[in-house]
């Protein structure tokens, strides 16, 4: 019994050790692709245009409910639009070598 | 099989110890593939983890008593729940327990962020891993619940018969599964403060958790006091135990967290307060580990000797001054963007809500750990009664209670008095009719914190209410729909938000079930023969007779007993004492009738040689509502995390960059 425990655990080891080496000793990262850093970047500021178009929606519910007065909801509203637009702009800007055949090209 | 079980825990040690170094070689440029390999052994350190569950339910399952964990707490005649029940009964298996809930936490978060998060993610790994091979290395190296035993015994001690409840097999997995869960928005803060990625990203990914970790410790909290409740026979369910308050503590610091960062996404603020709320209430879970588990204190759910806690100890203190550190040096990156333009504005109610939390944090803290000190100092414990906790958590509570009506009524930035009296003259009309209504109608008013409680319970209830007509008023107007549509779209739109003011139900109905429980119980001890009958505040009682069972595992000896109200005959109740032959224990079951409006708890004392049957009797107005309102919170908690369906997401913010590029 006790054998063949030791047998299970190596084998245990052995499988784990495999699974978890595998990318290193491949030495790359193929299995999934690799996200570039201006993917990572659009993704980034997606995120945050995304949390800021909730975020207008929310004066605007808050607005229209009564909880902002309409001085507060011009100033709320007109601050996350402007940094709605600037985050459209980035990411308008971010060039994706991975998605952009463009970039690739060149 | 036990060896199996040691391999397993040391291959999960070694797992994260990989986890932790492939995760931090792979911020290095060029080394991104260590990141795929520290995800995989993420997952294999929850496989292990897995495995060593497996193996340890397997010789609970089994009635393998050459576990020394499972002679010592099973046998052979427990029904298979109490049986895997066995496991955190013990301290090596509750360590167990705790490892693996983390492994699988880690394994889940790494994957649901395997293509997000990129730079945050290999501190999120090492930090989760780092906690990970602490139990790991706790399991493989101080207390192993795969010790064997040199000789065999045929029979198992049993599990302790308070333990032998149904809330019992629940209660402890949950809360659990809430103070891990901390683990999580802890790990994203860490990483936050390493990488100085200090934007709201960081909060966006672990606001779900929290608010999961929450709802999970909120449940398990009142699990517990469920089992208390229904298990030690004292008529109530909540004492200001150490380690009730070791549970306690996170959940106020993660309510404080909850709201702060509302204020952080919406205004810029609180950025370094977030941190610290993140950090202390991790902490503090890990510190409420500390506590059951060191043997510093006693307590009915303490495990008495133990020599884990200078690890604990030495644990929490690195980690917490770690990061307290690592936030001290980013502190100039975490300078707000605004401030406190008025204090009648909601981030300001947010922060009267947050201060008030810390401080009966902080007070809960100072009583539980004041035997402690004390000893330390005077050579002498120096235990707090619920005196301390009650003069200090009532006024603090019903504080918190009237902020959680006002908070959601005020505007961010600031308020007008106009404004205020608009939003403010129906709920206050109303409280006070209300109010007038109770005072004249019921017994509240012979209690001054009773009926400040009941009257704020009323105030927050009408301001929840007017949330919701106000916000239906608007879907209805905008959408076209039926009113009942309107209030579905109305949740399914802003669920956060309005899963947040259920949660605030949940909690005005919970406080209406401890006010009425706390202020107006009473007791009455009784004694009867066969035939005869008591009155207790309106209830009569009659002894029926005596009735005796027996399994394996438990003789019981109980009295079984009419209960009438007003001459007519309302239920049987059936108050036994409980023999446990493994364990050589005696305890008693508690007999309850429980209406909405009170329950009857009747506890059979004993039975003399006479055949006198003693009983003590509690008339507990209103409790069923702590059940209730916490079923409430969890309703609401899970209604603020569901997630949005992706389709409904694209649509919305597919709209709203043309609004926004048309301005």
């Amino acid at each position: 019994m006790t054998l063949l425990i030791v047998l299970v655990s190596v084998l245990v080891f052995v499988t784990a050790a495999s699974v978890i080496a595998w990318p290193v000793l491949r030495g790359d990262s193929v299995s999934e692709p690799e996200e570039s850093a201006a993917g990572q970047e659009r993704k980034r500021v997606e995120d945050d245009l995304q949390r800021t178009l909730e975020s207008i929606k929310e004066i605007e519910f808050d607005h229209a409910s009564g909880h902002l007065s309409d001085e507060d909801f011009s100033t709320l509203d007109a601050d996350e639009r402007a940094k709605a637009i600037e985050l459209l702009r980035e990411r308008d800007a971010i060039v994706d070598p991975s998605t952009d055949p463009a970039a690739t090209d060149s | 099989m036990a060896l199996l079980g040691r391999v397993l825990v040391l291959l999960a040690l070694g797992c994260a110890a990989f986890a932790i170094t492939s995760a931090l070689l792979s911020r290095r440029p060029g080394r991104r593939v260590w990141q795929r390999s520290a995800e995989r052994a993420v997952y294999m350190t929850a496989v292990m983890m897995s495995g060593a569950m497996a193996v340890m339910i397997w010789a609970l399952l089994t009635d393998d008593f050459s576990f020394a964990n499972v002679a010592d707490y099973s046998n052979s005649t427990l029904s298979w729940s109490y049986k895997v029940g066995g496991l955190w009964a013990s301290e090596a298996g509750s360590l167990l327990l705790f490892a693996w809930i983390l492994s699988m936490y880690s394994a889940f978060v790494t994957w649901l962020n395997r293509r997000r998060h990129r730079e945050l993610m290999p501190i999120v790994v090492a930090v989760l891993m780092t906690v990970a091979a602490f139990f790991a290395s706790l399991l493989s190296f101080a207390t192993s619940p795969f010790n064997t035993l040199a000789q065999r015994p045929s029979q198992g001690g049993g599990l302790n018969p308070l333990l032998q409840n149904p809330y019992m097999m629940a209660h402890p997995p949950i809360l659990y599964l809430g103070y891990v869960g901390l683990a999580i928005p802890f790990a994203f803060a860490i990483a936050a403060l390493w990488t100085r990625r200090l934007g709201t990203e960081w909060i966006t990914s672990i606001r779900r958790w929290t608010v999961i970790s929450w709802v999970l410790l909120a449940v398990g909290i009142l699990l517990g006091a469920r089992w208390a409740y229904g298990e030690l026979g004292w008529g109530g369910y909540w004492a200001w135990d150490p380690v009730e308050n070791a549970a306690l503590m996170p959940w106020l610091m993660a309510t404080a967290f909850l709201h702060s960062i509302m204020v952080q996404e919406r205004r810029g603020m609180l950025r370094v307060w977030n941190m610290v709320l993140v950090i202390t209430a991790y902490s503090l879970s890990l510190f409420g580990t500390f506590l059951t588990r060191s043997g510093i204190i006693s307590s009915i759910h303490a495990f008495g000797a133990s020599t884990l806690g200078p690890w604990f100890l030495s644990f929490i203190l690195v980690l917490t001054v770690a990061s307290l550190g690592l936030l001290i040096t980013r502190i100039p990156d975490l300078r707000s963007r605004n401030s406190l333009e008025s204090f009648v504005s909601r981030e300001a109610v947010f922060l009267y809500n947050n201060l008030l939390l810390v401080g009966l944090t902080f007070a809960v803290f100072w009583g539980t750990v004041f035997p402690v000190i004390t000893q330390v100092v005077k050579g002498q414990s120096i235990t707090i009664g619920t005196g301390y906790y009650n003069q200090v958590a009532l006024p603090i509570g019903l504080v918190l209670l009237i902020l959680t009506g006002i908070g959601p009524m005020i505007p961010w930035r600031k308020a007008s008095w106009r404004q205020l009296m608009r939003r403010f003259n129906a709920p206050l009309i109303g409280t006070a009719i209300a109010g007038v209504l109770i005072l004249s109608l019921t017994d509240v008013g012979t209690s001054i914190w009773a009926s400040a409680t009941v009257i704020a319970c009323v105030f927050v209830t009408i301001c929840i209410a007017g949330e919701f007509w106000r916000g239906t008023q608007v879907r209805h107007a905008l959408g076209g729909v039926s009113w009942p549509a309107s209030v579905y779209e109305l949740v399914a739109r802003n669920r956060r938000r309005y899963g947040g003011y259920i949660v605030h139900l949940g909690i005005v109905v919970l406080i209406v079930g401890l006010t009425g429980s706390q202020a107006f119980a009473t007791e009455h001890d009784i004694a009867l023969r066969r035939g005869q009958t008591a009155s207790v505040r309106g209830y009569q009682f009659t002894n029926l007779g005596y009735i005796n069972t027996s399994t394996p595992n438990v003789q019981e000896s109980g009295v079984v007993l009419a209960e009438s109200q007003g001459g007519s005959r309302i239920g049987t109740m059936n108050p036994t004492i409980g023999f446990y032959p493994a364990s050589q224990q005696r305890l008693t079951e508690v007999a309850l009738d429980s209406n909405a409006f009170r329950d009857v708890y009747v506890v059979l004392v004993g039975v003399d040689s006479s055949g006198l049957a003693r009983f003590s009797v509690f008339i507990n107005p209103l409790v069923i509502w702590v059940w209730i309102g916490g079923l409430i919170m969890l309703i609401g908690g899970g209604v603020a995390v569901w997630p949005t369906p992706r389709a409904q997401r694209q649509v919305e913010s597919a709209a709203v960059p043309e609004a926004v590029r048309t301005t």
